[in-house]
């Protein structure tokens, strides 16, 4: 596993499409001139955790992203060397190793929303607007990037949320149960 | 800062304490406050959240420091527990058994100390997991393999202490551990076997000396502060040939492990032969949710779904071979012979896509990877809690402790997930009950269903292996051969060894004086 700086085009086509997707054409931008590194973790096998990766360095919030296979040992390797803020949509493991080692590190856990899949819809429970979330059929990962960029830094009530779209599935390589998570180091508190 | 404190210490002595621990360590070692205290929590726990907080937390960087923290934790009579690199998860992860016990974080503690090539072994120190161990293995050239426990961040010691197991030859690992260094709750430091010899070269080489063998004692127990431990490293093979053999009915098992025992008994299968249930084995493909919504254990129709649906069978055995060339050949046929004799048993020495047979392929390899945690995937929501009797490589043993803890699972609403695992002469079981954490109900109903198998498997006759922290005492009074006597020698040796009581009280049942009524 390696870490990758990326630059825009390398990522402009998921994320530009999951962007046009929700209509977010607003996804809030990295401030230049604000030294916070924001490293976004993707689990490469996991659709879902692609699509937020993507929005997120598509939009230049995320400078760096650790890619994780199916080993998950990219984790163990890659999260070693992170500083400031830490970021990822991934399945509940994923989430639970990565928080272990940042914790241990001294990273603060910011935001842990979930999303469960069940009785054929996508559930959420999550900060901010429910709306949002509720319309954005299959590309609400996107939708969530997006949210969470904003919620960081002030932590506020968790709404459950359904999908209402009539379009919301559970794809095979999805685990169905995933969390969007934040994990801050002292000092880059946004 | 955490508001919890040691039980019977006063707030005063606690506070002088940690000042004294900071002496020791630097003030920065020891931790205080809720955010470096929460790594230390089970994630997986199968009770409320709130339970087994420790108090603070202290990281020494060597044996001097922990010396020094000892004698201050007899001072004041402070309960610590120790952890090397703390990721027993499924057993407790690094959580203490009581909440207000000072951790003993050794995971400073990561020395190699010594790698030696023509013997095969490693001396290490508490913190060095088994990515590292590897990984400076790689670094230095060497063609020694490790023997990893399924998570790559699990440790060498700690792995060994808890009598943990892999997947190579050299599976069991408290048998291929070879002399340690401990300190003593009175801050003697000893060496047992050739180490106890000044200037000995075979510390590592033999586990045999004169006198009593000690080395047992440290483990699963709270005799003593392993500081250094021994480690036998197997030679790269010139072969290897995993395989992996699928069997249609649940009733197989009985004939797998008929015959398994001799294929195992006399070596021809050298490394832990593996029967992995059905939903185990798919848990690291896809999901409950892709298949079923209700509640309950998956009905049977979609089970077969499943088996079609990834080419596997209610069982999935794997094993390898290792050695030259022509000895692998030689012994496959034998193998081959004997295990596809059962009706419907397919083959595969290959699998394209399959992140299970990856993972199983590299750990029977020695090649250390996190791949076996997307198995919570099945459920989702981070519970789990393993069951693990012990049983004889017995198929019709074995069949009867499947079938009864598989009813039991049902009757509590759970999907029966598990394993079994021949080390040489006897079978480890392993249930995996996971459950949502976020689900009371179903963590509730983990929690009675654990309760329920230790005490039903205890009046059929079989102990466990190892538990986590919220089972240890119901399962030290499963072992009551002459009213408990055993157990109550471990609290004699408990209160000579640590009569204030400061090393992980509790471990595995065993309490100080102090504590017994209490408990
Ligand atoms: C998905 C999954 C798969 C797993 N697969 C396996 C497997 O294949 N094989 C297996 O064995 N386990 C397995 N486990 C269980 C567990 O995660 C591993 O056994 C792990 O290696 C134990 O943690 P550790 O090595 O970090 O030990 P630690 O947590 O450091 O130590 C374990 C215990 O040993 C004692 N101890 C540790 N160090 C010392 C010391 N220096 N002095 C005195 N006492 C000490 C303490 O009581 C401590 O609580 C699995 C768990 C999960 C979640």
């Amino acid at each position: 596993m390696m870490t990758w700086y990326l630059r825009r085009r390398d990522v402009l086509g998921a994320g530009a499409l999951g962007t046009a997707a929700v209509g977010l054409d607003t996804l809030a931008r990295f401030e230049p001139g604000r030294s916070r590194t924001v490293t976004v973790v993707e689990e490469s096998g996991v659709p879902e955790s692609r699509q937020f990766a993507s929005a997120l360095i598509d939009s230049g919030f995320a400078g760096e992203v650790i890619r994780i296979d199916q080993s998950l040992n990219g984790l163990l390797h890659e999260l070693e060397a992170t500083t400031g803020t830490v970021i990822g949509m991934t399945s509940d493991p994923v989430a639970m190793i990565a928080g272990q080692l940042l914790g241990e590190r001294g990273a603060h856990a910011r935001q842990f929303w979930q999303h469960h899949y069940a009785g054929g819809r996508w559930g959420h429970r999550t900060e901010g607007s429910v709306r949002l979330i509720e319309n954005t059929t299959h590309a609400w990962p996107v939708a969530i990037a997006h949210q969470l960029q904003s919620a960081i830094g002030s932590r506020s009530r968790q709404f459950p949320n359904a999908c209402t779209s009539g379009a919301c599935a559970l794809v095979v390589s999805s685990p169905g149960m995933l969390v969007s998570w934040v994990h801050e180091f002292e000092g880059y508190q946004s | 800062m955490s508001s919890i404190v040691p039980q019977g210490v006063a707030a005063s002595d606690f506070s002088n304490a940690l000042d004294e621990f900071a002496g020791v360590v630097g003030k920065d070692r020891v931790y205080v406050d809720e955010q470096p205290l929460s790594s230390y929590r089970d994630a997986y726990s199968p009770l409320a959240d709130g339970e087994f907080l420790p108090s603070a937390a202290v990281a020494p960087e060597g044996v001097e420091q922990i010396k020094k923290i000892l004698k201050i934790a007899n001072a004041y009579k402070i309960p610590i527990w120790t952890i090397g690199t703390g990721r027993n998860f499924a057993y407790g992860g690094p959580a203490p058994r009581k909440s207000g016990y000072v951790m003993l974080d050794l995971r400073r503690m990561n020395r190699i100390i010594e790698v030696n090539e023509k013997y095969g072994y490693a001396l290490v120190e508490p913190g060095v997991s088994y990515m590292q161990l590897y990984r400076h293995l790689r670094a230095i050239g060497s063609k020694l393999w490790i023997d990893p426990a399924a998570p790559a961040w699990g440790g060498v010691m700690g792995n060994a202490l808890e009598h943990g197991a892999g997947y190579t030859p050299y599976g069991d690992h408290f048998t291929m551990q070879c002399g340690m260094e401990v300190v003593l709750a009175d801050g003697e430091v000893i060496r047992t076997g050739q180490g106890a010899l000044a200037g000995s070269k075979h510390w590592q080489v033999t586990k045999h000396a004169a006198g009593p063998q000690f080395d047992g004692m440290f483990t699963q127990s709270n005799f003593g502060v392993v500081t250094k431990m021994g480690i036998w490293l197997m030679p790269e093979p010139p072969g290897y040939k995993p395989f992996m053999i699928t069997y249609e009915r649940e009733e197989d098992l009985e004939a797998i492990f008929e015959i398994t025992r001799p294929l195992k008994v006399n070596q021809i299968i050298p490394n832990a032969a593996v029967a992995v249930d059905l939903l185990w084995e798919v848990s690291a493909k896809t999901t409950r949710r892709h298949y079923f919504d209700g509640k309950g254990p998956l009905p049977q129709s979609i089970r077969k779904q499943i088996a079609s649906d990834h080419k596997l069978g209610m069982w999935n055995y794997y094993g390898a071979l290792y050695g030259p060339p022509p000895i692998i050949e030689n012994n496959w046929k034998i193998v081959e012979d004997a295990l596809m004799s059962i009706p419907g048993a397919k083959l595969y020495l290959d699998r394209e896509n399959d992140p299970a047979w990856d993972y199983r392929v590299r750990l029977m390899r020695g090649e250390p990877n996190m791949t076996e945690f997307s198995i919570m995937n099945w459920i989702g929501g981070g519970g789990h809690v393993n069951f693990s009797p012990l049983l004889a490589p017995n198929g019709s043993e074995a069949l009867a402790q499947y079938n009864l803890i598989k009813s039991r699972c049902h009757d509590h609403g759970f999907d029966y997930i598990g394993e079994f695992l021949v080390g040489w002469r006897d079978m480890h079981h392993i249930l995996m009950i996971m459950y949502d954490r976020a689900d009371e109900a179903m963590r509730k109903g983990a929690y009675d269903l654990f309760g329920v198998l230790v005490a039903e498997a205890a009046e059929s006759g079989f102990g466990e292996y190892r538990t986590h922290l919220a089972f240890m005492d119901q399962i030290a009074k499963t072992y009551k051969h002459n009213d408990g006597a055993l157990w109550d020698l471990h609290q004699r040796i408990k209160d000579v060894m640590d009569p204030n009581g400061i090393l992980s009280p509790g471990k595995q049942g065993i309490w100080p004086k102090s504590m017994r009524t209490t408990s």
